[in-house]
């Protein structure tokens, strides 16, 4: 493993950033801290960064403790929240501070920053100032600047938060193709899943100062193994009557569940479909459109429910009677978590075959 | 806002009625009287030897009280907004009071500590160190009275930017000294500026610290403000206003490159 952090601890006063923080990234790898806002995320990454110092735990890069290792020794690019670039220099003297430090020649110097200012697609530019960029170039210039004295490491906080939709999905995979091409092992913060899902290779998600779950992008989305993982991952409804739904029992202990919205089918009046005596009688409350899906919420027992409905098939309307099945969801109490079948249709199905 | 209501140009008359007396008057008078016995009188008053001594000792406590509390309030504006520690609230604080404490009790605090009767006095008895009655004692109080000034215009510039472009530049190795010179320098210079001419005209005005610790010794430990009441107490009006017209000049000046750079600083915030 490349990157390590073994039991690492840090408090503000008396309030705890980083809670007993354990992980390790295999070399090359692009990982993500996913959390919501206030969960630690960029505390755990300047401690990596040597910005901040840990209460206690280890930190080893490649094999070596690092904990007393300077912040500039360490090997590691970080790009800020911000971006922090320098205001009152240029693109060309941004990119460049970092060999300048290293004290390497005036014409190295040059022949790398032209690389770089080609790699992120900002040639011609070199004679600007951070002020006179748009965000995604900036992000760009962040970018070439952290990477520029070649470190071991690469760590992103929030590298696309402040740059408009369309600009962030096309950013998105230009960093992740070019993370890829320069094999720095790699972690980015955010608080956006589908961000996260679509660049990682592992995420990571960050809780209350705790490492809640790691692993790849469909094993965290598909096997949750911490209730706030369960409710943090998909558009999810959040429900505690669950015993009301047809299948579905109340369970010992068990308060909440929690229901992915591709849990649920949703049948029209007239359609003729499989597992149709287990369905519930249930009616549209809004029908929102998100481009590729409709997003539904349908009203069952009194219980909202969210749901998708794909654009090719004939439209949903609002008010209309529907037949609703849930077919699984995930049962939670304070540390617990249990994933259930709807038991009718463990029956039908049965019968079926 | 825009009709053109009574109550606007009776607070208009009002301010300038009011600068008029309070200002604009008082400055004219200073000048009509300063020439009042004509050119050459006042051409001999300012180049009198005690007046030009008066000039010399009020420059150069100013200038001693400038370099002082401009290192100061880079390392003190640095030391708060940088490090966050328990007590820096409790340091900020202590930075405010010759801000809140009057100069005249400033002057007494000094003499009191180094005064004869002082506790310091057998130190500085030893070294042979006079203070009280001394431009050591000048240049301390007025050190004293403008403190604040540097630190306090620079506090809120740095406090604002935030330290990630100099942690950004520390992650890359670059040394304390270099951030300073190439990251936080260029982005405090027009604040910096601004506090130190705040500085200096504070500087050289004081008179209530001054006029305890100096002890009027004429040609001596008297600075330009209290040659001007040296004279005034003597009845010679005319001499008074002439030297006042000095410390007006020297303000002037300071007035015009305090806007020069208020102006320079909205243009590179921009
Ligand atoms: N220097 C600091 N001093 C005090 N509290 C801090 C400091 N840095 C972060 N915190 C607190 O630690 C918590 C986690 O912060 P952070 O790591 O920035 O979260 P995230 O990046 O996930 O939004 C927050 O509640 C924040 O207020
Ligand atoms: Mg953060």
């Amino acid at each position: 493993m490349y990157i390590e952090l073994k039991n690492i601890n840090k408090s503000f006063g008396t309030y705890k950033a980083s809670d007993d923080v354990s992980f390790a990234l295999p070399a090359g790898s692009l990982s993500a801290f996913l959390g919501p806002s206030g969960s630690g995320k960029t505390t755990i990454l300047r401690i990596l960064a040597g910005l901040e110092t840990p209460d206690s735990g280890d930190i080893i890069i490649d094999g070596q403790r690092v904990n007393d290792i300077t912040p500039a020794k360490r090997g590691i690019g970080f790009v800020f929240q911000n971006y922090a670039l320098f205001r009152y220099m240029t693109v060309f003297d941004n990119i460049a501070f970092g060999m300048k430090i290293k004290k390497i020649s005036a014409d190295r110097i040059k022949k790398r920053v032209g690389e770089l200012t080609e790699l992120i697609g900002l040639k011609g530019l070199e004679n600007r100032y951070p002020a006179q960029l748009s965000g995604g170039q900036k992000q760009r210039v962040a970018f070439a600047r952290a990477i520029a004295p070649e470190p071991k490491v690469l760590l992103l906080d929030e590298p696309f938060a402040a740059i408009d939709a369309k600009i962030r999905k096309e950013l998105r995979q230009w960093l992740k193709d070019t993370i890829k091409k320069l094999n720095i092992t790699s972690i980015f913060v955010t608080h956006d899943q589908d961000e996260a899902s679509e660049v990682a290779d592992e995420i990571l998600i960050i809780n209350k100062g705790r490492v809640e779950q790691s692993g790849s992008p469909l094993a965290v989305y598909k096997k949750p193994v911490t209730p706030f993982v369960a409710q943090f991952i998909g558009e999810n409804s959040l429900i505690n009557n669950y015993d009301k739904l047809k299948g579905f029992y109340r369970q010992e202990g068990f308060s909440t569940a929690v229901i992915r919205p591709e849990f649920i089918s949703i049948f029209k009046e007239n359609e003729q479909y499989q597992n149709s005596y287990t369905a519930e009688p249930g009616v549209v409350k809004t029908v929102t459109f998100r481009g590729s899906h409709l997003e539904i919420v349908v009203i069952l027992h009194g219980i909202e429910l969210k749901a998708v409905w794909p654009t090719d098939r004939e439209l949903l309307i609002s008010q209309e009677k529907v037949g609703v099945l849930v077919k699984k969801m995930y049962l939670i109490d304070g540390g617990n978590i249990r994933e259930i079948e709807n038991e009718a249709l463990i029956a039908d199905n049965s019968v079926i075959i | 806002m825009g009709k053109k209501s009574p109550v606007k140009y009776f607070l208009i008359a009002l301010s300038s009625i009011f600068v008029f007396v309070m200002l604009i008057m008082p400055l004219a008078v200073i000048l009509s009287e300063a020439f009042k016995n004509g050119f050459s009188a006042y051409a001999n008053v300012l180049s009198d030897s005690f007046t030009l001594h008066a000039l010399q000792l009020t420059l150069f406590a100013t200038f001693a009280a400038v370099v002082c509390n401009t290192v100061f309030g880079l390392f003190a504006a640095w030391a708060l907004t940088r490090f966050h520690y328990k007590r820096s609230k409790i340091l900020t604080t202590i930075i405010d009071i010759p801000f809140a404490i009057s100069p005249v009790i400033a002057g007494l605090i000094f003499s009191l500590t180094f005064g004869r009767i002082g506790w310091a006095q057998p130190i500085l008895n030893y070294f042979h160190l006079k203070i009280v009655f001394a431009v050591t004692g000048i240049v301390l109080v007025t050190i004293f009275v403008t403190l604040p000034f540097i630190a306090r215009t620079v506090m809120p510039v740095l406090h604002a930017r935030g330290t990630e472009e100099e942690e950004a530049a520390a992650l890359m190795g670059a040394g304390g000294f270099t951030i300073f010179r190439k990251i936080t320098f260029p982005h405090i210079k027009w604040a910096l500026l601004y506090g130190i001419i705040l500085c200096t005209a504070r500087a050289m005005g004081e008179f209530g610290a001054v006029s305890v610790i100096s002890g009027h010794l004429r040609g001596k430990t008297d600075t330009l403000p209290l040659l001007v009441e040296i004279l005034y107490n003597d009845f010679k009006m005319a001499d008074a206003f002439a030297v006042s017209t000095i410390l007006v000049l020297l303000a002037l000046v300071l007035l015009i490159l305090k806007n020069i750079v208020e102006y320079k600083w909205h243009s590179a915030k921009e």
